[in-house]
């Protein structure tokens, strides 16, 4: 069968590249002597027009079965090259590329080994190519429908971009309101603009969407399916409200036995609310949720003579037999946009930070300066307006003792407007920023920062070893790293410039999606500078710091990214499957389920009627985990065959 | 019988005795056997592991092998052996070309280092002891006490495993036997010994010690207790030299000998230079009270 075969080789010179070091024509001479090869050209650049038409023509003219072009890494040229032989009849996995560019002439010298390199690795592609056999994609229908995982600015921004284009939205927030930590904050660096002014406008458009379904106090409890087709089950938690009746009047939370005695997450711990609360006033859906935790009716099954909320309601809206709901629905696309948590600052007992009530991270700072927050709004820490206040870079970022060796992004900067904040709202206050290196990277931080030291915050290099009293009052201990010296300053308030750690809520959705992990716990992007929005796993993708600490703008930016990419995904009616996947022998497998427990994309389901393996050839990546650990040889990795690839391992041994 | 290696440091053996033979009498009375092994300097962590990292793993690989065969870890009762021992076993335990290395050079004395043991510091082996040494106390000694861990028992915490930035450990021993952990300023701060600093920089390793002692002397403390040798010679010399403050210096086990009812002169309390005379009263008065 083999020798019937005709096959075209076409070797580049790549201008200089590949022909400084190879001897392209020594190459031709001695490819052209195997019987298989009908024609072998050389060309200066073959990726160039005429470079392809070359390979059509020759195509046409020699009726060639398979061709394989000497160039680049397949990485480079391999799609420009399917297309080229496509363009012509031929079947595009008929085509077998050899790297004589980064694995030859690149790394070699000597210029006779190189050519005698040269010729073996393409020897062992035309020995491949004789094996190739064609190859077809399946179309799959899409659904015209996104899921968007998380309701922060980038959930919010890619939510919305998707729903403008058309497309059927479906935003899970697993806390009662949209707006993540961007509600949390006062104000946003550099421009000063109030984050709640500029946020909740998007959150009331997210609201209204006629194609945006809003799920919060919702968890995603299951994903299926793959690109095109996903199917999720989103948990909608009890409320114990029933959201059409409930007008968010607030009567109830002001009657409720528990009015200020429960810690308010949204005021990170600093302000207090009822059982039964909003988040915070701006919260979208304004709708009430009853904290099963804390309602002395749900957790003792009575509160007083009747629950205060029932009696203060005036649309009958609590529900204390609410249970709770699974929603199920289908996707072509995933946006993962489940965000970040600030770094706990008691990792950094140094710090002091769980035994002085003076000393805070930049988050609670945040809620301190909030209008809505715990104090107003006013500057009062422990009832007192601080005079002395240090702050402390790099708390949890930067450090290889805690495990984070990255940089957060966004500390530096939203420490110098804490501090510039601070010095507008106590004008005599002595602030002093104790930092690593300044990082004032964005469009216009470098200016505000300037403008910060020209407001008389002091900035001393080097970070502070430790946080101790002494008398009653609190020192931080430093080295100012420029003059060499250590030094010593009394502080009325210390903010730790805590940093930004992966959400733990988005291990389980990252386990549902198969998703890697980069090594600093966030998401891994498919590409770090050419494909930053996609993953591995196709139709899903990341927006904001889920996949790596950013600020608001470039999370923003990635959000809309992501959105392109799904808009771009959902908007066709069906996508071409990959087919070099693994296909199932049936009459050879066993049904050992080997395969099974090694496939990383759940692509294999054992089929019990004929006790056989199936893969799924929408979910299979190709990896060929399975196919290389099969016992019984059962299963081919289409495109890597056992043949393949054999054949061209001898033709170089 | 539970049974270790005692390594018992240059300090401990030449230069305050006491601490060798508190230790002595104290795991006697534990039942804890000491085996005595031909041991060299450990060489210290700071100045040598510096130096000539080399020669430091394998001298220190030639210590912990020595009861290899026996099948005994190695005691410390100074937190600068503990380091070179413990910081050399682990680097040897997590680089097998690190371990080749040291074999090369001990084939030439004929020796091999397995990576069999585990050396240990006494306070870790005390704080399995707990209530063996409340059994064993005869005597509430009601000493307020400042308590110094030196720096190589804590640090890098990466190795040790110790909370090096809020350790509780000693405090909770000298309650055991009825003192008063004081808390002062800068309490995990160096003792200046260590690192070469007391040889190569006397100036610097008294201004810090001083700093120290004051602070403690602040605090107003009866005794400083301490976990190691060389932080031991430190506070008890460097009070000579500066002639500020008296702060009477004493070894865990020579706290623990005072409680279990053992005669200062055996825990050679006499041989210190800043005078224990007021701790032996305070003792004495509290056996009567």
């Amino acid at each position: 069968m083999i020798f019937l075969k005709d096959i075209g080789v076409f070797i580049c010179h790549c201008g200089v590249n590949i022909s400084n070091t190879v001897d392209v024509k020594k190459v031709v001479e001695e490819i052209s002597k195997l019987p298989s090869v009908a024609i072998c050209e050389d060309y200066q650049y073959m990726c160039s027009d005429p470079g392809q038409e070359l390979i059509k023509r020759s195509i046409k003219e020699h009726d060639l079965d398979a061709v394989v072009v000497a160039a680049c890494s397949p990485r480079m040229h391999e799609p420009t090259f399917r297309a080229t032989v496509s363009d012509v009849g031929m079947n595009p996995y008929c085509f077998e590329m050899s790297n004589i560019r980064e694995q030859c002439s690149w790394v070699h010298h000597e210029k006779d080994k190189a050519t005698e390199k040269a010729i073996d690795l393409v020897k062992s592609a035309v020995a491949r190519a004789l094996l190739l056999e064609p190859l077809q994609s399946e179309a799959f229908p899409v659904v015209p429908a996104a899921l968007v995982v998380g309701g922060g600015i980038a959930g919010i921004q890619a939510s919305l971009d998707i729903a403008n284009s058309g497309f059927k939205v479906y935003l899970v927030e697993k806390e009662p309101s949209i707006g993540g930590h961007m509600a949390q904050f006062d104000k946003t660096f550099p421009t000063l603009d109030c984050a709640a002014c500029i946020l909740t406008p998007k959150m009331v458009d997210v609201a209204r969407h006629p194609n945006i379904e809003l799920l919060t106090y919702s968890e995603v409890e299951e994903i299926s399916g793959s690109i095109g087709n996903f199917n999720v089950k989103v948990k909608k938690k009890a409320r114990y409200v029933d959201m059409d009746k409930c007008t968010g009047c607030g009567s109830c939370a002001e009657s409720c036995r528990l009015v200020g005695k429960i810690k308010s997450e949204f005021d990170m711990g600093l302000g207090k609310r009822s059982a039964i609360y909003v988040p915070f006033p701006q919260a979208v859906p304004l709708k009430y949720t009853i904290d099963p935790d804390a309602c002395l009716f749900i957790k003792h099954g009575r509160c007083g003579k009747s629950p205060k909320c029932v009696d203060a309601c005036t649309t009958d809206a609590i529900k204390f037999d609410d249970k709770p709901e699974i929603v199920e629905f289908n996707v072509g696309a995933i946006v993962v946009a489940t965000g970040y948590k600030e770094f706990s600052a008691e990792r950094k007992p140094e710090f002091g930070y769980d035994l002085y009530s003076n000393v805070m991270t930049g988050l609670e700072l945040e809620r301190i300066f909030a209008p809505s927050g715990p104090t107003g709004g006013k500057p009062i820490i422990n009832g007192k307006v601080p005079k002395k206040i240090v702050f402390i870079s790099c708390v949890g970022s930067r450090d290889k003792k805690v495990g984070n060796p990255y940089c957060s992004r966004v500390c530096c900067m939203y420490i110098a407007k804490q501090a510039h904040l601070l010095k507008e709202k106590i004008p005599d206050a002595d602030i002093t920023v104790m930092y690593t290196d300044m990082r004032s990277f964005g469009k216009g931080y470098e200016e505000f920062y300037e403008r910060v030291q020209k407001e008389g915050i002091k900035y001393r290099r080097g970070n502070a070893g430790e946080v101790y009293e002494d008398g009653g009052k609190i020192y931080v201990r430093a080295e100012d790293t420029l003059l060499g010296e250590p030094y010593e300053l009394e502080a009325d308030l210390v903010v730790l410039g805590t940093g930004l750690e992966p959400e733990p809520y988005a291990e389980g959705i990252g386990k549902m999606l198969h998703l890697s992990l980069s090594s600093d716990g966030f998401f891994l992007e498919a590409h770090p500078k050419l494909r930053p929005v996609d993953t591995v796993i196709d139709g899903v993708f990341l927006a904001g710091t889920a996949q790596g600490p950013k600020d608001i703008p470039d999370t923003v930016a990635q959000a809309s990214g992501a959105a392109a990419h799904v808009v771009n995904l959902i908007s066709k009616k069906e996508i071409l499957s990959e087919p070099t996947i693994a296909v199932v022998d049936e009459d050879a497998c066993v049904g050992c389920k080997t395969c099974m427990l090694l496939c990383p994309f759940d692509a294999h389901e054992f089929d019990e009627d004929k006790g056989v393996m199936t893969i799924n050839s929408a979910m299979c990546k190709g990896c060929g985990s399975c196919a290389a650990a099969c016992p019984s040889g059962s299963i081919k990795m289409n495109h890597f065959t056992k043949d393949q690839i054999v054949a061209q391992i001898l033709e170089v041994l | 019988m539970d049974e270790y290696a005692f390594f018992p440091g240059c300090i401990a053996r030449n230069v305050y005795p006491g601490i060798e033979k508190a230790t002595r009498v104290v795991f006697e009375k534990l039942g804890i056997g000491l085996k005595d092994y031909e041991y060299s300097c450990c060489p210290p962590p700071g100045v040598m592991a510096c130096y000539d990292k080399p020669s430091w793993l394998v001298i220190g690989a030639r210590n912990l092998l020595q009861s290899e065969a026996d099948g005994l870890n190695p005691m410390t009762v100074c937190a600068g052996c503990y380091g070179t021992l413990h910081n050399v076993w682990y680097a040897l335990q997590n680089d097998p070309e690190l371990m080749d290395f040291v074999n090369d050079n001990l084939s030439r004395i004929d020796l091999k280092y397995e990576g069999k043991i585990h050396p240990i510091h006494f306070l870790d082996i005390l704080k399995e002891q707990r209530k063996r040494i409340k059994e064993l106390k005869e005597i509430d000694l009601g000493l307020n006490v400042a308590v110094h861990y030196g720096c190589h028992y804590l640090k890098p915490s990466a190795v040790t495993g110790e909370n090096s930035e809020r350790p509780d450990l000693l405090e909770e021993m000298v309650k055991l036997v009825g003192c008063n952990p004081v808390p002062f300023k800068d309490s995990l701060s160096c003792c200046g010994a260590g690192g070469g600093v007391m040889s190569g920089e006397p100036d610097v390793s008294l201004k810090i010690v001083n700093t120290k002692l004051n602070n403690m002397q602040s605090a107003g403390v009866d005794a400083i207790v301490n976990i190691c040798s060389f932080c031991h010679m430190q506070f008890d010399q460097s009070q000579k030299k500066l002639g500020a403050t008296n702060i009477p210096v004493l070894h865990l086990n020579q706290l623990y000998g005072l409680a279990f009812g053992i005669r200062p002169k055996h825990l050679a309390l006499h041989t210190h230079l800043v005078s224990t005379r007021d701790i032996v009263k305070k003792v004495k008065a509290a056996k009567k009270g």
